[in-house]
């Protein structure tokens, strides 16, 4: 469980890298309704703390922690 | 003779790339003399994939499409395998399911040591870039995600293990992200994440052993 603080810190740095995004990018998840989704999408879907923002959210993490460990 | 079928489900911008890139899989998989069945888009439903899983028995299905842990859909996002209704169609085989979380449900419930599931336990993600939405086939990044799904297949259809496929398509992602990192263009860096979850996701169930 990360504490709440943290999790705001987190998710803070996930918009941060998410409107740095080069415009011509966009990304589709999974089964979502929303199909390929663009910088301000992803930012709306993260900021209203949608099933599919904290799905985002836990993607960036865990790519941030696997570059942390070496893994990639 | 080994039978190979191709689920290709077209119906969406996301499963529109994947009926482009797994048309590459359909010819090889001809190429590779073996009898293939190719059911696309209207033909991608519950109406003609049953009957050839029941039939024919495959020895080798590959679903394209979108899913859920419990679920693998088609054309429309009509439901074609769901977990503890049909799950058992896919018993002794080898099943490639590139579909979200399916892995996850029935990947697990199918397993056993005649079974082989291979699929993405969460989310896959699919990257694209604008400018060459409307000619799939010049987009380079959405190439960087479905290449190495592509390799994955091929090294089945060749007779690799599941075990052997699934590591050759994991050392082609992480290449991909090796190149995304020293690609000069901004938007690069955006995508390595999303791949990077496809990495981290991508499993094998039942006897990973197992070649076709």
């Amino acid at each position: 469980m990360i504490p709440k603080e943290k999790e705001i810190i987190i998710k803070q740095i996930i918009i941060e890298r998410i409107k740095s995004m080069a415009p011509n990018v966009k990304i589709a998840l999974g089964s979502s309704k929303e199909g390929f989704l663009g910088k301000d999408e992803l930012l709306k879907e993260v900021n209203n703390n949608t099933v599919l923002g904290k799905k985002i959210i836990e993607i960036q993490l865990r790519y941030l922690r696997a570059l942390k460990e070496g893994i990639v | 003779m080994v039978k190979t079928l191709f689920v290709r489900p077209s119906h969406d911008d996301v499963t529109s790339y994947l009926h482009y890139y797994s048309k590459e899989l359909v010819d090889f998989s001809d190429s590779c003399s073996l009898t293939t069945f190719n059911k696309e888009k209207e033909s991608a439903t519950t109406r003609v994939i049953l009957p050839i899983i029941d039939k024919n028995n495959p020895s080798f299905i590959m679903f394209n499409g979108h899913g859920s842990p419990d679920l693998i859909c088609g054309h429309n996002n009509e439901i074609l395998i769901q977990k503890k209704l049909n799950h058992n169609l896919l018993k002794n085989k080898l099943t490639y399911s590139l579909s979200c979380s399916s892995a996850l449900g029935i990947g697990s419930a199918v397993a056993d040591e005649q079974t082989v599931f291979i699929g993405y336990t969460d989310e896959f993600a699919l990257g694209m870039d604008v400018y060459c939405q409307a000619s799939i086939f010049r987009d380079k990044r959405a190439k960087l995600f479905l290449e190495p799904s592509n390799l994955l297949v091929k090294s089945l259809l060749k007779g690799n293990s599941a075990k052997e496929a699934v590591s050759k398509a994991k050392e082609l992602m992480k290449k991909n992200i090796s190149l995304l990192r020293t690609d000069p263009f901004p938007d690069a860096k955006d995508y390595i994440p999303y791949l990077f979850n496809n990495y981290a996701i991508l499993e094998v169930f039942g006897n990973s052993d197992k070649t076709l």
